[in-house]
């Protein structure tokens, strides 16, 4: 074979490769709206699909490109959409969630939408007035309005109705104390041979999950209320803290939490009998027509303040597109699309929608939880997780003392002050 | 390995044909280190300069040159001296039980079993490198249990306590480098195994006619031929384990604390958790200057124990 | 093979057997967990004792990955990308490997030893850079962008070269008084005797790619476009909620394929580092 022969191959192969992976690039002759959203589970990707489709039939002048991104956390999901940026090829529109709104807004790299809200007030109203104003007021930074609500969640507690009958309790009631908690958790919790066969309660290392819902009950929060500065000096939320802690190496009713252990599995297999989410869990224990569960809001300490996430959609400011930007923004938040946030029972989804007419309508209803009223109706008395715009950072240095804490390796009163001191040094305190 | 640059001694070849000789090594390897100047020189020249640089990856606009600050910032934070440790930690342990096990286990598969035994051995040990490390994390997590895991109710059976796998900072550390040598013992068992097959049976059966036993049989030949081998899989095991992500990202996402946080986590974490890519570069830096030093001076001394036929 | 002590039952035999045979479990268990996992239902998986073969086939989980997730399609791209970047690397590393061990030219240590030193750079470092260049190169949300670099490996360089210096001088002699050139020495000789050693490369890349998850993270967007690996991230689902039944399942699909490569092409793994000799 000739030299020239092999390079002949060679660059032949080489084309093939190039051939096959370039895109075709087809005549744009609508204008191009790229939407970039977390796929949370595959079973959600088919509603967005529908909306897409209804989407395009609506505005057929507008070519909806939309990207997918799988992730287990809403961080990797960023990482992504970061990289997006990086790279130049930030997308029109993509969905957001009360962590990242200051980050975007603080960096100016979304575009307040007051002006367009102003302007079609009219179309808007009858949204405005089927959501929450706490959900609203959580998009705005600085007096400026980012995000319409899409979805949330909220945390609340999940018990498992059977498990409570076996050890003789009633279903917890709304106004249920802290100190009930308690009680529940060690009634609930099986030791055999001297094993723990049955926790009362599981939790884990995070931030939404598992630290924020007791510093909001015990009427302390993990920020200022401002978010400007670290709150961890609070004795009441060192106790809050240590509450946690006790939970799981005092009372015992509560096993330590690992990063892999997972919580709905056991609670299914009737190893753990509450713990703490959002709607979420509903997609692991409706597939596998797993119905032995009910909520009740979070109990009662000092106080009982719900904490809420929020997500919706900013329009990027290096977008070039706002008019059909907006266009989906405003179509997103319509009746028929945040219907099916609720989801059904072999589909089901994680999220509650921002509309109050659905998140307790007739829809929400069909689908266990019974108690679903505990999602929308605990938004009268809530407050958004803490979220500067240094969140990542934040997040990431509780998370590193909050699990040395829970692994019973660090004292809380240690944890708080040490965490304490980065977070306001991230925070330019 | 440059020792070997045999070139015929005899023969001293013209200058036409030397070019001629340079121009096809430089054609043969044209594709290869073109590929390599455009997509991996090209990134780790940027990376280098991206160090001296404040680069936010969400505002790559407002990037501006920093100096050698991201190198003191570092060097300052005390999370820098826990993740070096870890990590060196982690290779230690794991380029010595790649070696020692890898080793025991060829040397075991070196007897002839029947060949189905053979068969299903060499898969059972290979068949973890085959799968992904995301899996294998999930499939451990659940293992690791503390109190609803498989491992510690069969210890528990044996009267051993129930061992916090991944709830304990030391445990933790076990825990990961358990599973990163169960994931990749099968690599180094095959390639030890291949080496071992090389020694001529010859050499034994001398050995044996001349009445040596067991012990001198494996430290006067196995070893000294098997050298290279070990080299080469140490070289290859540094590398690697000084790179260690995935495992413990997957299994303990760095936890509790830091106490399986390695440098890869670190740099990742600042990268893109923190968006601070110019740090992160710094910090990918002091890394790749480690582990070239290391691997020098590893090739220094392999002079003195690794023997070359 | 060295069968000295073949058959005779000895200490030394029992103990390698004893250990192994516990070795074996060690790496077998975890997977026995997972396909008994991926028939049964969630709440028998978690059971104590160990529930190690399920008490009913069920192929529910299975089902519901294929219902949600394009898995054969997946399956297909990454096929398509692992098969490319395997015969791609054969080649060029081949080429490359050859120049480095037989050929002479200045600068040729150095350029190996820069080669050598992409393997010390973590992927996470130069990622970014990377997703820039691929994307002035309008590569980006295409398998190309995963291909390409893909191409380059500078541990199929060092794995050949370490195999090419283990072929004798005076077969290249006698070819070259014969009057053949690089080339043809390379094509006639070189190549075929190295059939082993390349199927090992083949193999030890093939998996490499096809478990490969940060770059297709990264590089690609499209639905369609997406493979295996990121399908095991999307059944792992929001906050881990995924359903370990339905995970395990996916992980079972995922593995088979890779599995077949491996059962078919094993034998040559040994043969070929047999024959690579890895004598420096």
């Amino acid at each position: 074979m000739k030299k020239y022969q092999l390079f002949l191959i060679g660059i032949l192969i080489l084309t093939l490769i190039l051939a096959v992976g370039i895109p075709q690039t087809g005549a744009a002759k609508k204008e191009r709206l790229e939407f970039v959203f977390w796929l949370t589970s595959p079973e959600a990707l088919p509603g967005w699909q529908k909306t897409f489709s209804d989407f395009a039939k609506e505005n057929p002048n507008i070519e909806l490109v939309y990207t997918p991104v799988e992730a287990d956390t809403w961080g990797v999901y960023v990482d992504k959409v970061a990289t997006l940026i990086a790279g130049g090829k930030a997308p029109d529109v993509m969905w957001v969630a009360t962590e990242g709104v200051r980050l975007l807004a603080e960096r100016k790299l979304a575009r307040p939408i007051d002006d367009l809200v102003k302007r079609d007030s009219k179309e808007l109203k009858e949204y405005f007035d089927d959501v929450a104003p706490s959900l609203i007021d959580s998009f705005k930074v600085k007096g400026k309005l980012y995000q319409l609500p899409y979805s949330w969640n909220n945390m609340v507690i999940y018990y498992n109705p059977k498990l409570l009958e076996k050890a003789g309790l009633q279903p917890p009631k709304a106004d249920w104390t802290k100190d009930d908690f308690l009680n529940y958790a060690k009634a609930l919790t099986v030791v055999k041979d001297g094993k723990t066969i049955q926790y009362g309660f599981a939790t884990e290392v995070g931030y939404f999950t598992s630290s924020i819902p007791w510093m909001f009950a015990n009427n302390t929060n993990l920020l200022k209320d401002d978010w400007t500065a670290s709150n961890l000096d609070d004795p009441k939320v060192v106790e809050a803290v240590q509450f946690v802690q006790d939970l799981i190496y005092k009372y015992k009713v509560c096993p330590a939490p690992a990063a892999g252990f997972n919580i709905f599995n056991a609670f299914m297999s009737g190893n753990v009998a509450m713990f703490g989410a959002g709607r979420w869990p509903l997609m692991t224990f409706l597939p596998e027509k797993f119905k032995d569960f009910n909520i009740q809001v979070w109990p009662k300490w000092k106080t009982q303040v719900t904490e809420f996430g929020v997500d919706g959609f900013p329009i990027l400011s290096s977008s070039k597109n706002v008019s059909a930007s907006w266009k989906l923004v405003k179509y997103m938040t319509s009746k028929s699309v945040l219907d099916r946030l609720v989801g059904s029972e072999d589909a089901p989804l994680g999220n509650i929608p921002a509309r109050r007419s659905l998140a307790t309508g007739t829809e929400m209803a069909k689908i266990p939880p019974a108690n679903f009223q505990a999602f929308y109706g605990s938004l009268s008395n809530a407050k958004s997780v803490p979220a500067p715009a240094q969140f990542n950072k934040v997040e990431s240095i509780w998370l590193r003392y909050y699990g040395l804490i829970l692994a019973n390796e660090m004292s809380a009163a240690e944890g708080c002050a040490k965490a304490h001191q980065e977070i306001n040094k991230i925070l330019g305190k | 390995m440059n020792a070997t640059d045999l070139i015929n001694p005899k023969e001293k070849k013209s200058r036409s044909v030397q070019c001629k000789e340079a121009m096809a090594g430089y054609l043969f390897i044209f594709p290869t280190m073109l590929g390599f100047l455009i997509f991996i020189l090209g990134p780790m020249l940027a990376a280098i300069i991206l160090s001296c640089f404040s680069w936010d990856l969400l505002s790559p606009q407002e990037s501006h040159f920093i100096g050698l600050t991201n190198f003191s910032r570092f060097f300052s934070d005390p999370r820098a001296a826990a993740v070096y440790l870890n990590t060196f930690f982690f290779v230690i342990c794991e380029v010595g039980l790649f070696i020692s096990i890898g080793l025991l286990v060829a040397m075991a598969l070196n007897r002839t079993f029947h060949p189905i035994i053979q068969y299903s051995i060499k898969i059972s040990y290979f068949f973890p490198y085959v799968t992904s490390t995301a899996v294998a994390a999930v499939i451990w997590s659940f293992l690791f249990g503390t109190d609803l895991g498989a491992v510690n109710y069969y210890l528990g059976l044996l009267g051993v306590n129930k061992i916090p796998w991944l709830t304990s900072t030391d445990w933790a550390k076990v825990s990961v480098i358990i599973v990163d040598v169960w994931k990749n013992i099968g690599f180094y068992s095959l390639m030890f195994l291949a080496g071992l097959q090389n020694i001529p049976a010859q050499l034994y059966e001398a050995a044996n006619i001349d009445g040596v036993n067991g012990w001198q049989r494996f430290s006067k030949i196995t070893l000294p031929l098997l050298s290279p081998t070990v080299f080469f899989l140490m070289i290859i095991g540094f590398i690697n384990s000084f790179q260690i992500f995935d495992t413990p990202y997957m299994l303990t996402r760095g936890g509790p604390g830091d106490a399986t946080r390695s440098v890869v986590m670190y740099i990742y974490e600042h990268g893109f958790s923190f968006y601070d890519m110019g740090f992160a570069s710094a910090v990918g830096l002091t890394l790749f200057v480690i582990i070239i030093i290391l691997t020098i001076i590893q090739f220094h001394f392999s002079k003195n124990w690794v023997h070359y036929r | 093979m060295s069968q000295l002590q073949g058959r005779r039952l000895n200490p030394a035999n029992i103990i390698s057997i004893a250990l192994i045979g516990l070795g074996m479990v060690v790496m077998f268990a975890p997977f026995v967990w997972m396909f008994s996992t991926s028939f049964s239902t969630v709440r028998e998986a978690y059971s104590l004792p160990p529930r190690w073969i399920p008490s009913a086939f069920r192929l529910d989980s299975y089902q519901r990955v294929i219902k949600f997730i394009p898995l054969y399609l997946y399956m297909w791209n990454s096929l398509k990308i692992t098969g490319l970047i395997t015969i791609g690397q054969l080649i060029f590393c081949s080429a490359a490997a050859y120049g480095f061990a037989r050929l002479r030219f200045p600068g040729r240590d150095w350029w190996f030893a820069l080669l050598l030193s992409s393997m010390m750079i973590p992927t996470q470092v130069t990622i970014v850079p990377i997703f820039i260049l691929m994307n002035r190169l309008h590569l980006y949300n295409t398998h190309a962008s995963l291909i390409l670099p893909g191409l380059i490996s500078a541990f199929g360089v060092f794995f050949l070269r370490q195999y090419f210096l283990t072929i004798p001088e005076e077969l290249e002699e006698s070819a070259r008084i014969d009057g053949a050139g690089p080339l043809r020495i390379f094509t006639r000789i070189f190549i075929p005797l190295s059939g082993p050693s390349l199927s090992a490369l083949a193999i030890i890349t093939f998996l490499y790619f096809w478990n490969e998850l940060f770059r297709p993270l990264i590089f690609l967007s499209d639905y369609n476009l997406k493979t295996v690996p990121l399908a095991m991230v999307m059944l792992q689902g929001q906050y881990g909620a995924g359903n370990t039944a339905v995970i395990m399942a996916g992980a079972s699909m995922a593995v088979l394929p890779v599995l077949l490569v491996f059962i078919v092409a094993q034998r040559y793994i040994v043969e070929g580092i047999v024959l690579t000799g890895l004598k420096g």
